[in-house]
Parts: structure tokens; C-alpha cells; sequence
């Protein structure tokens, strides 16, 4: 037996019990509440990566508003079974981001990565047990050597080529691209160290 | 394939950083399609890269992005049909909940009132909420169904929204039961499989109920609702007698 309470409970919380895939399923069917609910869960998550990618809050502001717009019309294909939502969401920040910059600079346009296949399973970052290990990789990108972290920024978070690179740091290609790999190593061993010590 | 032109690890991880040119990109892609061992290379490099994505500090947007959002997505399918909750979430939950709050409370007060007379009360209350526009998004109350209950000596009726994952019971004359047995609400899919609604304790004396059916998914994905009389704890299909029915 329920009281008025609990319906009210069910109303208020409904939405708020489902988790990431639940939510896009309903955003797939025109689900505002469901959309809102993602919102406001990703909201400060998007809104941060594009200013740090950004460095300007109104034109963060636009891309996230754009980041969002492309979950309402095209929730659908986010897939589950290929990663957590969060890196999904984030994934489209950053290419919205990215596109911009491109088109500002009139840069030559450059392949995306792999966003769109998956050949991994990516821990799930939202986890309780991960998160730790997402925020550790945060001060271990800083703590990278400043070349290495150099390299990693300006491809990642400004979208610049290898060979762009190499002009910007005046260093030659194959020292950027063995900078990117060192810097990158250094983050996955880390990751993984993390992983071993946290099963103990 | 010529297995001697894998990937090196330096392009590999330029690849998972979005950073090759295009051509050269379009090229790794193709051989990663291909070749087990590089996208196993590569498996470390994007783990890492997505990392980075969440390596930047999450900052409040100013609230305006959320209204704006709100506008733009009322904007972009008007195709689409809006319930009445789905509307109701461009509005501040506190009022909506006071709104409900009214409601439900006037239709406790109904205990002793028959259906009609409910149904007056609840109107009159719509009446009023409007007038008082605490809660603006009730306008659209009427677009949640309202289905009589069909049952041998019980009357009331059903409530739900079709996008929501409950409906809830309003019902007269359910008699309490012996001990160790209890009502189960079932919810009938289409194929005819029940599935759990819950459990409905009567106690003595309690003429009206008022119960909130619990559904594993939003109730348009179901033909009706049924109650029947199980053990205490409720089992796992129904295997009593039946007392109520509601064709959704
Ligand atoms: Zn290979």
C-alpha cells in the first residue's frame, strides 16, 4: 500500500534511477524528461572540457548547446555495448570543438581518430571505482614531461596535425610522434598500474 | 595481407590522437580494419586518448544554456508528441509536486466520495490550479487517461500517463484477506505474459485504496492490468482468482 507520498517520490525521482542507456532509449523517443535528466548530469562535464579546450566561456557555451542538440536528434546511435556514456557524449564535445577550430583556422580538414568504431572496451569512468582513476589521469597529464604533454595537447584538445605540430614546437615529425607515443604510454601505464592496485 | 607493413606504435598512437593527416589516416584505418594484432596495439593508445577526455575539470555552465537548450529542443520537433510530464519539465519541479500534492491530498479527502463525485473535486482543483498558476504545466492534466476498473465487487478507476512507468489504483470494496494471503497487481503485456505491479496490503476497515503500480517500462507497452489474490509475498506468475481488471 502507497501513499501520495511515494507517487510523488516516483514522480520527482522517476527519471533520476534510469542509468545513461535507459535515458538515451527514452531521449530516442522524444523523451524531454529523460534528455533533461542527461543534462543535467553532463552538463558541467561537457561545459568543462570544451572551456578547457576553448579557453573562451561563450563559445563553450555554444558547443555545448551544440554537443547537446546532436544527443537529442541522434541519441540512437549511441551504442552501450561500445563505452561509457560520458566518453560518448565528450567524444561528440571534442569533434564539435575541434570543428570549429578547424573551420576558424581554415586548417585543412583532419581525419578524426576512430570515434566511430570501437576496438576496445574503455573501463567505464562513471563507476565509482574508476572515477579515482580518471581524476589521477588528470594530474598525470600534468605531470607528463612538458614536451610530451605538449604534443598530446595540441593534437587532442586543438586539433593540430602531427605536421602542424612539428611546425608550431619547430621540432621534426618523427620527434612529435615519438613524443606522442612516450606521453601516451605514460598515461596507459599509469591507467593500468592503477587498475593492479586498486584490485589488491 | 602483407604482414610486414603493421603500424608502428609512434603512428599508432598520432592515429588515436586524431592527429595524422588524412590520407595517412585513411590508411591506417583501413589496415586497422583489417589486422588484429595493430587494433590491439592501438587498444592502449585510445584508452588512453579517452582518458583525456575526461581529464578536463567539470565547471558549471551558466543556467541560461539550459534554458536555451530547453527552447531549442521545443523548437525542433514539434512533430514529436509531448505529454503532459514532458511538458511539466520546462517547469520547477517544487511547484509541480505541490500541484500533485493538492491533488492527491483532495482525493484522500474523497475517501468516502463516490467516483463522480471525485471526478467534480478534481476538476474543481484543475480549475483552481490554473487560476493560480503554481503549477502551469496541469494544463495539460487531461492528457493522462483515466480507465474504469471492471471487477465483481470493486469499482474506482485507473490513472496513468503512457509515458510514464506507473499507472496508479483507485479502489473501492477490495476486501482485506486472510492472513497469508495478498493482492498482486499484474501488468499484461501484449503477448499476454504477466509481470509484477506489486503488492497491495488491505487492511480492515480500509474501503478505498490508492496504489501505484510499478511497471518495468512505460505503460504504453501494455495491454492492461489485473489483480489477483496470491500467497503472502507474491508470486511469481499469478495463480489466484482474479478480482479486477483494466484494459489500458
Ligand atoms: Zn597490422
Amino acid at each position: 500500500m502507497l501513499d501520495s507520498d511515494d507517487i510523488i517520490s516516483a514522480i520527482v525521482k522517476g527519471y533520476s534511477s534510469f542509468d545513461e542507456a535507459e535515458l538515451t532509449l527514452l531521449v530516442a523517443e522524444g523523451d524531454r524528461q529523460a534528455f533533461l535528466t542527461l543534462y543535467d548530469r553532463f552538463a558541467s562535464r561537457v561545459y568543462g572540457l570544451a572551456l578547457k579546450m576553448l579557453g573562451d566561456p561563450m563559445l563553450a557555451e555554444e558547443v555545448s548547446q551544440e554537443s547537446f542538440m546532436r544527443l537529442w536528434h541522434r541519441a540512437e546511435t549511441y551504442r552501450p555495448d561500445r563505452g561509457a556514456f560520458s566518453t560518448w557524449i565528450l567524444t561528440i564535445t571534442r569533434r564539435v570543438v575541434i570543428d570549429r577550430l578547424r573551420k576558424q583556422s581554415r586548417q585543412p580538414e583532419i581525419a578524426m581518430s576512430i570515434d566511430e568504431h570501437s576496438w576496445h572496451e574503455p573501463p567505464d569512468p562513471d563507476s565509482t571505482s574508476e572515477s579515482n582513476r580518471w581524476r589521477t589521469l588528470r594530474f598525470l597529464l600534468d605531470e607528463l614531461p612538458e614536451e610530451q604533454r605538449e604534443v598530446v595537447e595540441l593534437a587532442y584538445f586543438h586539433g593540430l596535425s602531427q605536421r602542424q605540430i612539428a611546425e608550431h614546437t619547430r621540432a621534426p615529425l618523427g620527434t612529435v610522434k615519438t613524443r606522442a607515443r612516450l606521453g601516451l604510454e605514460k598515461l596507459r601505464q599509469a591507467w593500468f598500474e592503477g587498475s593492479r592496485s586498486d584490485d589488491e | 595481407m602483407d604482414r610486414s607493413i603493421h603500424i608502428d606504435q609512434d603512428t599508432l598512437a598520432v592515429f588515436a590522437l586524431g592527429a595524422l593527416e588524412p590520407r595517412e589516416s585513411r590508411r591506417v584505418g583501413m589496415h586497422l580494419d583489417q589486422c588484429e594484432r595493430c587494433r590491439a596495439n592501438l587498444k592502449g593508445f585510445k584508452a588512453a586518448a579517452d582518458g583525456l577526455l575526461h581529464s578536463a575539470p567539470p565547471v558549471e555552465p551558466p543556467a541560461r544554456l539550459r534554458a536555451n537548450i530547453i527552447a531549442q529542443i521545443s523548437k525542433a520537433q514539434p512533430a514529436r508528441r509531448t505529454s503532459w510530464w514532458q511538458r511539466l519539465t520546462n517547469l520547477p519541479l517544487a511547484p509541480i509536486a505541490l500541484g500533485l500534492s493538492a491533488i492527491l491530498l483532495a482525493l484522500n479527502v474523497g475517501l468516502w466520495l463516490q467516483v463522480q463525485e471525485v471526478q467534480q473535486l478534481e476538476a474543481q482543483l484543475l480549475a483552481q490550479v490554473n487560476e493560480d498558476r503554481i503549477a502551469q504545466g496541469l494544463y495539460a492534466y487531461p492528457d493522462v487517461h483515466r480507465v474504469l476498473i471492471e471487477g465483481e465487487n470493486v469499482y474506482g478507476s485507473a490513472i496513468y500517463e503512457e509515458y510514464l512507468r506507473f499507472a496508479v489504483l483507485y479502489v473501492w470494496g477490495l476486501e482485506p484477506l486472510p492472513e497469508g494471503q495478498i493482492y498482486q497487481v499484474w501488468l499484461i503485456e501484449p503477448d499476454g505474459d504477466r509481470v509484477s505491479g506489486g503488492l497491495i496490503d488491505v487492511e480492515a476497515g480500509e474501503e478505498f485504496i490508492q496504489a501505484v503500480v510499478r511497471a518495468p517500462a512505460m505503460i504504453k507497452g501494455f495491454d492492461g492490468i489485473g489483480v489477483t489474490v496470491e500467497p503472502a509475498g507474491g508470486s511469481d506468475q499469478p495463480t489466484g482468482v482474479k478480482v479486477l481488471g483494466v484494459d489500458l
